[in-house]
Order: structure tokens, then sequence, then C-alpha cells
């Protein structure tokens, strides 16, 4: 099973045009280039389609990194899992 | 200058006068919010999302009512400025700015986004960390020519310096054809550090002018 590193990968690779990136988790958009405010919100709407989530402005607004972009998509997936 | 001016922070009931500030302080010389253009949104739908995205209690852009200094006299708002420290928790304005408004606005007007700003990208000038950042200030008419933006200004450096006295200059951004702005940051001590233009006509659709400008202002 696709892990949400993965699936963030795949998704930054495909909307970045940079087939082979591969994130780490302390990748932020200072290190990830072509990660910025024209960018974000396509990688955004992605997650949430392909995941069938939404994120909130709140919760947008604390994503400084991967890693927080990785624990934010999970904890709503677990969240998704607990309704059903 | 009125004995009874007060200077404070803006809370909830401040919101329809921060909005309006942020809506006049776009049209500057003018009469068009580049927001509006950029979205495919009209003015009412701007204010609509600016009034969602400031109640959010986000801090830390220009969208941030909690970063915003209001100029009172006998119990009106008379003027207001917004500023503050680039970068603080670590997520760019750029990046709360742009989160909030596809928080907020459709996916369609995402989409004509995502054309338009590859235009107004050509004059964009990121935002530095670390550096306090002025945005948005808009004094009634009848207040101008008062000193209040002098005292705005340094009132939002004085406690921005007091939490944050590391920090050596303060930055704003103006269209360099918005004479009245530009003109009125240099009598508050900003210089210009920095131009970019664009010679692409389309620019003109969003901004009065086609350069904009980084003024700075050394705080020691």
């Amino acid at each position: 099973m696709q892990t949400t590193i993965e699936l963030l990968t795949e998704i930054f690779s495909s909307l970045l045009k940079k087939p082979g990136i591969k994130l780490e988790m302390t990748d932020s958009p200072n290190t990830v280039a072509g990660w910025d405010s024209l960018t974000y919100p396509e990688i955004v709407s992605k997650i949430e389609e392909k995941l069938d989530i939404e994120f909130d402005f709140r919760e947008l607004a604390g994503i400084k990194n991967i890693a927080d972009l990785v624990y934010l998509t999970d904890s709503k997936l677990s969240k998704t899992a607990n309704e059903d | 200058m009125p004995s009874e001016i007060q200077i404070r922070n803006a809370v909830d009931s401040d919101i329809e006068f921060v909005i309006e500030t942020i809506v006049q302080s776009e049209k500057g010389d003018g009469d068009s919010i580049s927001y509006c253009r950029l979205f495919n949104i009209d003015e009412d739908e701007f204010r609509k999302v600016s009034r969602k995205i400031l109640k959010a209690g986000i801090s830390n852009f220009e969208f941030s009512l909690s970063n915003f200094k209001i100029v009172e006299l006998a119990g009106l708002q008379v003027a207001a400025y917004g500023a503050w420290l680039e970068g603080l928790d670590g997520v760019s304005s750029g990046m709360l700015k742009i989160s909030a408004f596809r928080t907020f606005l459709s996916k369609g007007n995402m989409a004509y986004y995502k054309s338009s700003a590859t235009v107004v990208d050509e004059i964009t000038i990121k935002r530095k960390p670390g550096i306090f950042q002025f945005e948005s200030i808009y004094i009634l008419e009848e207040f101008r020519g008062k000193h209040i933006g002098n005292m705005l200004v340094q009132s939002l450096i004085n406690e921005l310096a007091t939490k944050h006295p590391a920090v050596t200059s303060a930055h704003v951004q103006v269209i360099k054809q918005n004479s009245v702005s530009l003109q009125a940051h240099v009598k508050y001590g900003f210089q210009i550090i920095e131009e970019k233009s664009s010679l692409n006509p389309e620019i003109l659709n969003f901004y009065l002018g086609n350069t904009r400008v980084l003024m700075e202002k050394k705080l020691r």
C-alpha cells in the first residue's frame, strides 16, 4: 500500500514536472523548487481529490514542510476511517 | 494634531474598517483591486472573502486582523495600517494568503488565478523572512496631511520591535506609479532598494503601473 509521503511524492512530481523527485520529511517551499503560491493550490487540491478529504484554511496555515503535510493528511484519513 | 487621537490594535468590531482599508489601499490612485483581477471576482465578492479570511484569525500575513492598528478619533476609526514579521511561524505570508483564497474561493476562481498569476508573477518580489512587512494603509481623506500615517508606522514598529528586538529593518512594497503611496512612504522613512518591472502590457490589467518597488526602513 502506498504511504502518504509516496503519494505526495507522486503528486509533487507530476504537478511540478519533476520526474524522480524524492521528497524528505524536512522538505519545504525553501528546498523544493516550484513549490510556491502558484503551484500550492493545485497540490492541495490533488491531495484532496485523490484521498477524498478536505483541508480548511486553519489546517493549511500550519503547514511548514512535508512532515506537517503528511501528518495532517494522515490525521484526516484516520478521522475519516473512524467516521465510517 | 487632535489631542483625543488614539492608536490601538484592531479588534473584531474593526473588521469592516480593515476591509475598507485593504480595498482602498489596493485601489490607490485608481479604481481596481488586483485580487479581483487575479481571481475574476467583483468587489463585493472580494469583501466577502476578505471578511471570512480576517475572521479566521490567522496571524502574520496581509489579511490578519491582529496585525492591524487602528487610529481612532472621538470614537471614529479614521485610519489603519497592517504589519507583521515575515515567516514568524515558519510559513510565508504568500503561502498563508493563497491557502486562504483557495479555501474560500471556487475551483473556477482558482483555475483563473493559475493563468493570471503568471502575469503578476513577473513583478512579484518575494518577502524576506525575519523582516517586518507593512501592507494596506488607509487614512480617511479629511485626516490626511496630519502625520497620522507616520504615527501608525512608528506605533507598529515600536510594538513589533519590542516583541522582536533583533529585527533591523521594515519593508513595504508599492507600485511605483502609485505616486501618493510612494511619496508617503518616503516621508515615513522608507527608501527604494529594489525594483521589478514587466514589459507585458497585460500587467496593467492588474496594477496601476508595470513596476513594483521594494522600500526599506532601517530600524537602527
